[in-house]
């Protein structure tokens, strides 16, 4: 699975106003309505979802990079964007460090391969310290984008 | 995070190495949840933890380093560990997979029933 079958390009942040975690969940959240791949009347529910998912345990997996995420009924297919947030925001990680990057998925309920596929590709990805620099590093919503689309190209790791 | 190639060197007498093979039970495979719970079970031992699937290896100790094995709910992983500590840690990891990745009885359950999900 690539970056461009399930980020929505219109809804990446590059600058993230919020600092603490449901702010940020809030915010990508918003970011997929927005963007129409998420229902506006579904908008609580699905945050109430990710923020449950999040009291089992932090998806914030170290390095910075946190995966928040839920099954939910009113999406059809995996959907999912990339949020940068430049100070880091305090996310209960696993190695204890804030959180700069943030790739936020919803799943329909009854496709755990396509999940699966979705985490495999962001964390070999995000094993490339240079690519995980470039992203944090990132200023504009295009620049995800491309380098999204080089990552997808493995221009950085194969 | 640094990962280092080199064992921290104990000594000769008490290394020792134990594999096996796992087959992941639960339907959702190793996701999230599961790599973490693998992950901090590995931590606790001081040998060294190599996971693969199809040859392609894991560190066994990072999250990270397992979910790029995206292993499906019944496919199998082989586990191997190198150290003082290789057999403890070879039962307990296949006795955690075995399990369901359930360190405790509660969390699959709950995303199951979940309201939202």
């Amino acid at each position: 699975m690539k970056f461009s079958d399930f980020v929505k390009t219109e809804a990446i942040k590059a600058e993230l106003a919020a600092y603490d975690k449901e702010e940020v969940i809030q915010e990508l959240v918003d970011s997929l309505i927005a963007a129409e791949a998420l229902d506006d009347g579904e908008r609580d529910s699905i945050i109430k979802a990710i923020m449950k998912r999040e009291e089992l345990g932090s998806t914030g997996i170290g390095r910075g990079i946190a995966v928040p995420h839920t099954k939910h009924p009113s999406v059809d297919k995996l959907v999912g964007t990339v949020g940068v947030s430049s100070e880091g925001v305090d996310f209960n990680s696993l190695d204890g460090e804030k959180v700069q990057l943030f790739f936020l998925l919803i799943s329909p309920i009854d496709r755990p391969g396509d999940h699966l596929r979705a985490l495999e590709n962001i964390s070999r990805q995000l094993r490339d310290d240079t690519f995980c620099r470039f992203l944090k590093q990132a200023k504009s919503a295009e620049d995800i984008q491309q380098l999204l689309e080089e990552a997808d190209n493995n221009q950085f790791v194969s | 995070m640094v990962r280092s190639r080199e064992t921290s060197a104990p000594s000769k007498m008490s290394e020792s190495t134990a594999s096996t093979w796992v087959t992941v039970s639960n339907p959702q495979g190793m996701h999230l949840r599961p790599a973490g719970s693998f992950a901090q079970t590995a931590a606790q031992f001081s040998s060294r933890i190599e996971v693969k699937k199809d040859n392609q290896p894991a560190d066994g100790k990072s999250v990270m380093d397992l979910l790029t094995l995206a292993v499906s709910g019944g496919e199998k992983m082989f586990i191997s560990a190198e150290g003082p500590d290789a057999e403890a840690a070879i039962e307990a990891l296949a006795q955690l997979v075995e399990n369901g990745f359930e360190t405790n009885r509660q969390s699959e359950t709950t995303e199951i029933t979940d309201e939202g999900s």
